[in-house]
């Protein structure tokens, strides 16, 4: 466990090292506001956050989550890519350490830093707590669902970030695949098909959505919690593959 | 190149074999997770939860079985009209996880069946609601849509509910408790009516063995001909018919033998006196064919027009059975008419009865064509009405009752509702509202003290081109609706203000017209308007508003307690919604267009609180003591060309001096006007077709302009008439007693309203968390790196 933190620890002190975090996070707070609070036609069809009057966050959490499929893939394409590449993972793990240590401990970092971005947008229900009533329960849901999906992500991106030392390569790749686990719930829709509920169970969003409500359903967290595990198990025995040859 | 060693393949395999074990067992707890699973919900108001009625509900009833309908292949959206779709993905899978709740609470007195075969057709015959998806398909050789069902049936005995469409996850709960009581006094009170039951039971049973009878003849025929190929000559189903007279008749005859039953029962339900109307139709009916069999001379095609006929009237007997099967244990509300209330029904008379127009348009053909044009506005008001009665309240489980003016309240009315009277009430009305309410039912008031018009259709002006339209009417005129003594005797002082919040308040939709060039263009934009206020601050000690967030209450006025009632001990008063001590209220005139309205109130003194909804309960004293009895209007001659006989008069029911009930006043119409001939046709007398002149058809252009400016009224807070439709039904289902069901309700959806801000705010809160937050972020970076620079 003690490994686990230290490398936790490395890596997110890592990231606040270089102007890229701060930049990466600037950028994700724009963006995020602007989803939020404008309407463009066509490209955000939406309601005006002043002009529904509605004391509710749940606009704010879909974007978080639409933005996090880009926006994370980023941040985790160099966990493990960048170490193969510059040649520091072989060193890495002379020190006694697991292949799984490192994966979960660099996870960990990770998601530390997802929860500095995410932790920013607190400021966002202050302020609709000032001009409402807003339901706790949802909020915190919403918070909740995004920090799962976020780590899903992170897990994912990290996975591809253990196949290949171009950090490119796994940018594309978690997107890609955090893309189609999230919006494959509309993927039936988009081609005309019916509804399937393999398709729902599979999908990020609907799963989201559920919590977002402001329900903790064992179903929901198995799921995420199983993507998670599986990511981690994976990209273990993928640093581990490196000792077979 | 690299080699794989013996060591490297068997570590491999094993982590091959270890990968594919984790990953198995996650997609195992994933789907076992499907029947094993647990919720925490965190809403304000358990809204995911089953709260304790409805557990309760489930647990009374020692056996209910419920059938569930769900298709198995549901499109992901659903129409709901006016090009609007609806999502209902994963709606099926939320609805069968609430009826696993309950049967989870049921202690195993609810069994579910989930029906996997012919689902649609099955669903059709238990009186499902389908609905119909864009894919079609060929069926019997024509195109159709296909359609789908998501509900249930409920049996409990011998008792029967339906929920006909669950597409709404936020009702599910409201509508499956609302079912299962039902289902309980249904079957309760059907116990004290049986012989009325099984009396229509005979006469439905009669028509149906007959229509079976007719369906036989049918298939017998060659190929199976029926329907439309009889009509058009088909014959060989006539011929069977014919041939077989005798089993006709004695099957067919039934009905008739049933009505000898039902005769003494006359006047014991209302009901069972409807279906016995249709039956015997249907025995009139059965006993024209007869004849016609008999003769000779009648062609096939007249035989088989009068068995359409008889076909559709088993339609109308079955449907009038179904009612009074229905009937036991129900409540009506009554909603009183006749002063320009909101009531929601068909108009009981045509503005211009047809064989007077038909005598009168055939001597002027300027007459002809107003009557054309003023029976088409009539039948839109009437579709209307009738979509809201049925869309809005029936829909809910609530059976309306319409209560004319002058009229005796029927006894089965549990509540009785004056929404929006702007005429005054006689006092024939008034005596009749007070003795209800010391009957120790309850009284529901919404008053209409205003009529305010903002940018409404101008009316008046000489041309008839519909294109000359104004949208620029703004106009407050009072309302005399001749309650206001009658509510001061109860304990209400009723003030003809207006109440304004300044912070917190909804937007108007208004419609504007832009001349450009040649063209009109018509747009909508969207006003702050604090004559639309939301109200935060409700007793939430009462189950009204127990889990309402606000309520916006458009055009509202003051009430208030007066002296006696609030020491009065026998009288339990509630402040139900109060404003604000920032409130405005003034009587004073005011400028109606929104940014002056906006203006002017800012320069008002604020005068809050002010309370603008009160309930009373407990014992009341008759605002006619110690008066003369108001006699009954005068009935209207009657028609000789009537043939039904005149009513008899009611009897006259002892006059009540005092007694309990309950009071519940609300300054406002909710946003809901009354839309009828009387208020369309303003001004119309018959009178006028006679004149000589052309002025009524002149004034076609008014009662158009009176018509679209009550759709431009709806339309214009049409978002505040829907979130507070709940905050109606909670009223109703309290006037009827079903408090139970007030809390289920308002779990569904509470609206949450932010105050209303100014421009300028917005705009600071928006660039603050826009640009400022990640400014700060970044700021915060730089100065990390100055310091650690600073320190190496």
């Amino acid at each position: 466990m003690r490994n686990i933190l230290a490398i936790g620890r490395r890596e997110f002190f890592a990231y606040f090292g270089s102007p890229v975090a701060y930049i990466a996070i600037a950028v994700f707070l724009v963006l995020l506001g602007v989803t939020f609070f404008f309407k463009i036609p066509f490209l955000l069809p939406k309601e005006d956050f002043f002009e529904a009057k509605e004391a509710t966050l749940r606009p704010l959490f879909e974007w978080m989550v639409f933005l996090f499929t880009i926006f994370l893939p980023a941040i985790s394409m160099r966990l493990l890519a960048e170490e193969r590449k510059m040649g520091t993972l072989e060193i890495l793990l002379t020190m006694p350490v697991t292949e799984t240590e490192v994966v979960v401990g660099k996870l960990l970092g990770a998601i530390g830093f997802l929860a500095i971005a995410t932790g920013l947008t607190l400021a966002y229900p202050l302020m609709v707590g000032l001009l409402g009533d807003p339901d706790i329960g949802p909020l915190a849901g919403g918070y909740f669902g995004v920090l799962l999906v976020g780590s899903s992500y992170l897990a994912v991106g990290l996975l591809a970030s253990s196949w290949t030392r171009s950090q490119i390569v796994a940018f594309i790749a978690a997107i890609v695949i955090c893309a189609v686990f999230t919006f494959i719930d509309r993927l039936p829709e988009a081609l005309g098909l019916h509804s399937m509920e393999a398709f729902n169970m599979m999908s990020f969003n609907h799963h989201f959505r559920s919590i977002a409500r402001g329900v903790i359903d064992t179903r929901d967290m198995v799921f995420f919690f199983s993507v998670i595990v599986g990511s981690v198990v994976l990209a273990s025995y993928s640093l581990e593959a490196r000792k077979w040859r | 190149m690299a080699t794989t060693t013996k060591s490297g393949r068997s570590a491999r395999t094993n982590a091959v074999i270890t990968a594919l074990s984790v990953l198995g067992i996650l997609v195992l707890l994933n789907v076992l997770g499907l029947w094993v699973f647990g919720k925490l919900d965190l809403t304000d108001n358990q809204r995911y939860t089953l709260s304790a009625v409805s557990r309760e509900a489930v647990q009374d009833l020692d056996s209910v079985n419920v059938q569930l309908f769900l298709s198995e292949e549901l499109p992901p959206t659903l129409s709901t009209g006016w090009g609007r779709e609806r999502d209902i993905r994963g709606v099926d899978r939320e609805f069968g996880d609430k009826l696993e709740e309950y049967r989870s609470y049921s202690g195993g007195n609810m069994q579910i069946t989930r029906v996997t075969e012919d689902i649609e057709k099955k669903a059709g015959e238990a009186r499902l609601e389908l609905f119909t998806g864009k894919e079609a398909e060929v069926e019997g050789g024509m195109l159709e849509f296909k359609k789908y069902a998501i509900g249930a049936t409920f049996q409990y005995r011998n008792q029967m509910e339906v929920f006909p469409l669950a597409v709404e996850p936020a009702h599910f709960e409201f509508e499956i408790t609302r079912i299962l009581l039902r289902l309980k006094e249904k079957y309760e009170k059907s116990a004290g009516m049986q012989d009325l039951l099984d009396a229509g039971k005979v006469l439905a049973d009669g028509a149906q063995a007959c229509h079976d009878k007719l369906l036989s003849y049918e298939k017998g025929a060659e190929g199976g001909a029926g329907g439309l190929s009889v009509l058009v000559g088909g014959g060989e189903a006539m011929s069977a018919l014919r041939l077989d007279r005798d089993g006709f008749r004695s099957t067919c005859g039934k009905v008739a033998a049933g009505l000898g039953t039902t005769q003494g029962f006359k006047g014991r339900n209302e009901y069972l006196d409807q279906l016995t109307g249709s039956a015997t139709a249907y025995a009139e009916m059965v006993e024209e064919i007869s004849k016609r069999i008999d003769d000779p001379q009648t062609q096939d095609r007249a035989l088989a027009g009068a068995v359409e006929r008889l076909k559709s009237l088993n339609d109308l007997v079955a449907k009038d059975n179904r009612t009074l099967k229905n009937s036991p244990g129900r409540k009506s509300i009554g909603f009183l008419c006749g002063h320009g209330e909101f009531c929601p029904f068909r108009e009981a008379q045509p503005l211009i009865r047809p064989e007077i127009a038909g005598l009168m348009g055939q001597r002027n053909p300027l007459v002809q064509q107003f009557v054309g044009q003023a029976k088409q506005i009539e039948d839109q008001i009437n579709a209307v009405n009738d979509q809201i009665r049925r869309g809005v309240f029936t829909q809910r489980g609530l059976a309306l009752k319409r209560v004319n003016a002058g009229v005796d309240i029927p006894d089965d009315v549990e509540v009785l509702v004056v929404y929006g009277a702007q005429e005054s009430l006689s006092d024939r009305d008034l005596y009749n509202l007070d003795q209800f309410l010391l009957s120790g039912r309850s009284v529901i008031i919404f008053l209409k003290n205003w009529n305010v018009s903002v940018y409404n259709i101008k009316k008046g002006g000489d041309g008839f081109d519909m294109r000359d339209l104004s949208f620029d009417e703004l106009s407050r005129k009072p309302v005399a609706h001749g309650l206001d003594d009658i509510l001061g005797h109860y304990g209400v002082d009723v003030r003809h203000d207006l109440v304004a919040e300044p912070r917190s308040f909804e937007a108007l939709t208004v419609i504007q017209l832009q001349k450009q060039g040649q063209f009109t263009l018509q747009s909508q934009r969207r006003f702050p308007y604090p004559l639309l206020p939301t109200f935060s601050e409700l007793d939430r000690t009462h189950v009204l508003v127990r889990r309402l967030a606000s309520v916006t209450l458009p055009y509202v006025s003051t009430l208030a307690l007066t002296e006696a009632a609030s020491k009065d001990p026998d009288l339990e008063t509630v402040e139900l919604i109060r404003s604000s001590d920032g409130a405005v209220a003034t009587d004073q005139p005011l400028r109606l267009a929104p940014p002056e309205l906006l203006q002017q109130l800012g320069s008002l003194e604020p005068n809050g609180p002010h309370t603008v909804a009160l309930v009373l309960a407990g014992g009341f004293k008759s605002f006619f003591q110690g008066k003369e009895v108001p006699a009954r209007p005068e009935k209207p001659a009657a028609d000789p060309r009537d043939p039904k006989p005149p009513e008899p008069d009611p009897v006259d029911r002892p006059f009540r001096d005092g007694g309990n009930g309950r009071l519940l006043v609300i300054g406002s119409d909710l946003g809901l006007e009354n839309l009828s001939s009387e208020r369309i046709f303003e001004g119309f007398n018959m009178g006028q077709l006679t004149s000589g002149t052309a002025d009524f058809f002149m004034k076609l252009k008014d009662y158009m302009a009176n018509f679209q400016n009550w759709q431009l009224r709806l339309s214009q807070i049409s978002p505040i008439i829907q979130a507070n439709l709940d905050f109606l039904f909670n009223c109703l289902d309290w006037g009827v007693q079903n408090e139970a069901l007030v809390d289920i309700r308002s779990k569904g959806f509470v609206r949450r309203p932010i105050d209303s801000l100014s421009t300028g705010v917005r705009t600071a809160i928006t660039l603050g968390l826009v640009v400022g937050l990640p400014a700060l972020f970044i700021l915060g970076g730089v100065l990390r790196f100055a310091t650690r620079r600073k320190r190496s």
